[in-house]
């Protein structure tokens, strides 16, 4: 039981005082991890709750209000962030379009990991023939660009969400697998793990409750970074045009309709960057401190 | 080293066939790829006409077949914008694809590498962790964001630099560093990560023991040491940046094979986008060659192995 990460434990176990203190090393810099998890949690649910709260329609077309500055108070309407070229407000549009960014992140990394983790864990289980394909699959994967077979993908089969998590997820599965197999084998080599062998264990038993649960941690920490790098990715997408349609609002795609406007209007590109800008950041220093916290000795994969 | 060298012929065969026969199927699988030829004005005769010529009546085997063959002799078609045969125009981009790419990655280690050493000898001071933030927050920005607000500041309202294209001298300043951002904030990281955990090795404190200054204990021997380990996550992060580079090239209008793909994209030109696909996958596999040259010349340990 002392091997098994609980959810509970995942997230209240943790001691705080697990960094090293050195000198210098403030407290507001010990919780920026919490404190970026908490910023993400809101952005989400006010993003997934955006239509029970948002002043305006995403989509609503008012051309007499078109490219308005930022703060200021019209006649009657106000537009918190001002409005874009067809005069649709962008403080709504950017809360909209946060779903896509948050959905496609959360989806895509969730199931690559667990389609990776299962295929990690295959490798490192039989060893044998499973093992030099799957590894072989993903040396091969890794070292390609993906997001060149992503936007080929998404132009042969068609734009849209579930696509685009396709697309991701049979892409970033690699890292997933790669350390599932890694950190599976190390398992292997334990004790615990002989004595459970010993002691008659075998097949799903044996995995499910002395490998999956030492390799959680890990996998948690690679999670978080694969959430940060596929909303890079979906927004890399929208903006070239090929990704989600455009009459769904998405970051990407606001900052590529913003880009004509940046000498007139720089507030319609510049709201969603520091969007995706603040959104990945809080995702990363978030998984640096899950990192230093669930699994030191991994840095990188 | 002939090892080596089948084992990457051997990864390039893979890579291709691999990429195309997926592309080959999900073509086949998601619609009629004449209907995306045709368009929406075209009649019934029209469709017949362009499957007939496209190859799309026979069975899928024969088509399959077909397009191996048009593989193994690099011949991938027409390209449908240009009607010209798409290979070519592919290898005509390719050079100034190279040069943004070579001068980003040079850029990229120029700044990484001392920045990563620096951060790692200073890390309980405050201009280390500076570097630290820096870096991470450097890893948060979409290399796209980083060109168009570069183009914002430099080229709209100070205008010193040109917006887009490769005509002058100076065009290269702004995609090469919006390219490099991220591969720079990322190896300023891992230097930085590789270097504090060699500091803490015997060596280290037997050439200190010896009287060896600071200098040469960290950068005759320090750097030598972790050069092996992040030549093979150069080796990996190349792949990226090459995704990256397509990115940049449309957000710059630089014109390079990430330029013509975008567009193939866009206007559903198969032959061109596999064109494009196949030269990536053949830089890819030849980059990555490279490095597994390189490690025996920087890890001498490998050497004695092979010889």
């Amino acid at each position: 039981m002392s091997q098994r990460m609980s959810a509970f434990s995942f997230f209240v176990g943790a001691k705080s005082d697990a960094l090293p203190k050195g000198p210098g090393r403030k407290k507001w810099f010990r919780q920026a991890g919490p404190i970026s998890l908490a910023f993400l949690g809101a952005a989400a649910l006010l993003s997934f709750g955006a239509n029970l709260w948002v002043p305006q329609d995403p989509t609503y077309q008012d051309l007499l209000y078109r490219l308005v500055p930022p703060f200021e108070i019209g006649e009657g309407v106000s537009y918190l962030l001002g409005t874009d070229q067809l005069g649709r407000d962008v403080f709504s549009r950017l809360v909209h379009g946060g779903k896509v960014s948050f959905a496609v992140g959360l989806a895509t990394a969730t199931l690559a990991m667990l389609i990776g983790g299962f295929l990690g864990l295959i490798a490192a289980y039989f060893r044998g023939w499973q093992e030099a394909v799957i590894l072989r699959v993903v040396d091969i994967q890794t070292a390609f660009p993906f997001l060149i077979v992503a936007i080929a993908i998404v132009s042969i089969v068609g734009a849209g969400v579930n696509t685009i998590i396709f697309t991701l997820v049979i892409w970033l599965w690699t890292p997933f697998a790669r350390l599932a197999h890694a950190k599976s084998l190390s398992v292997k080599e334990s004790e615990f793990y002989r004595a459970a062998i010993s002691s008659g264990r075998s097949g799903f038993g044996l995995v499910f409750q002395h490998i999956v649960p030492n390799i959680t941690g890990a996998m948690m920490v690679v999670w978080t970074f694969v959430v940060a790098q596929t909303i890079i990715a979906e927004s890399s997408m929208s903006y070239l045009g090929l990704g989600v349609p455009l009459s769904t609002p998405t970051w990407g795609s606001m900052l590529s309709e913003g880009r004509n406007y940046l000498e007139t209007a720089w507030w319609i590109a510049t709201f969603p960057a520091v969007a995706i800008m603040l959104t990945v950041l809080c995702v990363n220093v978030f998984g640096d401190w899950l990192s230093d916290r669930l699994d030191p000795q991994t840095k990188e994969i | 080293m002939l090892r080596v060298l089948g084992s990457r012929a051997l990864q390039l065969i893979l890579v291709v066939l691999g990429i195309s026969t997926l592309l080959f199927f999900l073509v086949r699988v998601s619609g009629d790829p004449a209907l995306a030829v045709a368009g929406s004005e075209a009649t019934t005769e029209d469709i017949e006409i362009i499957r007939e010529s496209l190859g799309l009546n026979r069975s899928i085997f024969e088509q399959y077949f077909a397009f191996l063959i048009k593989l193994a002799t690099l011949n991938f078609g027409d390209s449908y914008i240009y009607l010209q045969p798409s290979m070519p125009l592919i290898l005509e981009a390719l050079p100034s694809t190279l040069y943004l790419s070579f001068v980003a990655f040079a850029l990229a280690m120029l700044v990484a590498i001392p920045a990563g050493i620096f951060a790692a000898v200073k890390r309980r001071n405050a201009s280390g962790r500076f570097i630290l933030s820096m870096s991470m927050l450097g890893q948060s920005i979409p290399p796209f964001i980083i060109g168009i607000f570069m183009i914002l500041v430099f080229s709209v309202w100070l205008q010193w630099l040109p917006s887009f294209g490769n005509e002058q001298p100076t065009s290269i300043i702004m995609p090469a560093i919006a390219l490099s951002a991220v591969l720079m904030a990322r190896h300023t990281r891992l230097v930085r990560a590789y270097f504090i955990e060699e500091m803490n090795r015997g060596y280290v404190r037997t050439g200190k023991s010896l009287g060896f200054n600071n200098r040469r204990i960290r950068f005759k021997h320090i750097l030598r040491n972790i050069s092996v380990p992040m030549l093979s996550l150069i080796g990996i992060d190349l792949g990226k940046f090459v995704g990256g580079a397509v990115i940049i090239e449309a957000v710059f209008a630089w014109p390079g094979i990430g330029s013509l793909m975008v567009n193939a994209v866009k206007a559903r030109d198969y032959p061109m986008l596999e064109a494009g696909v196949f030269t990536v996958a053949v830089m890819v596999v030849l980059v990555n060659l490279i490095v597994d040259l390189l490690y025996q010349f920087v890890d001498p340990r490998l050497r004695a192995k092979v010889n």
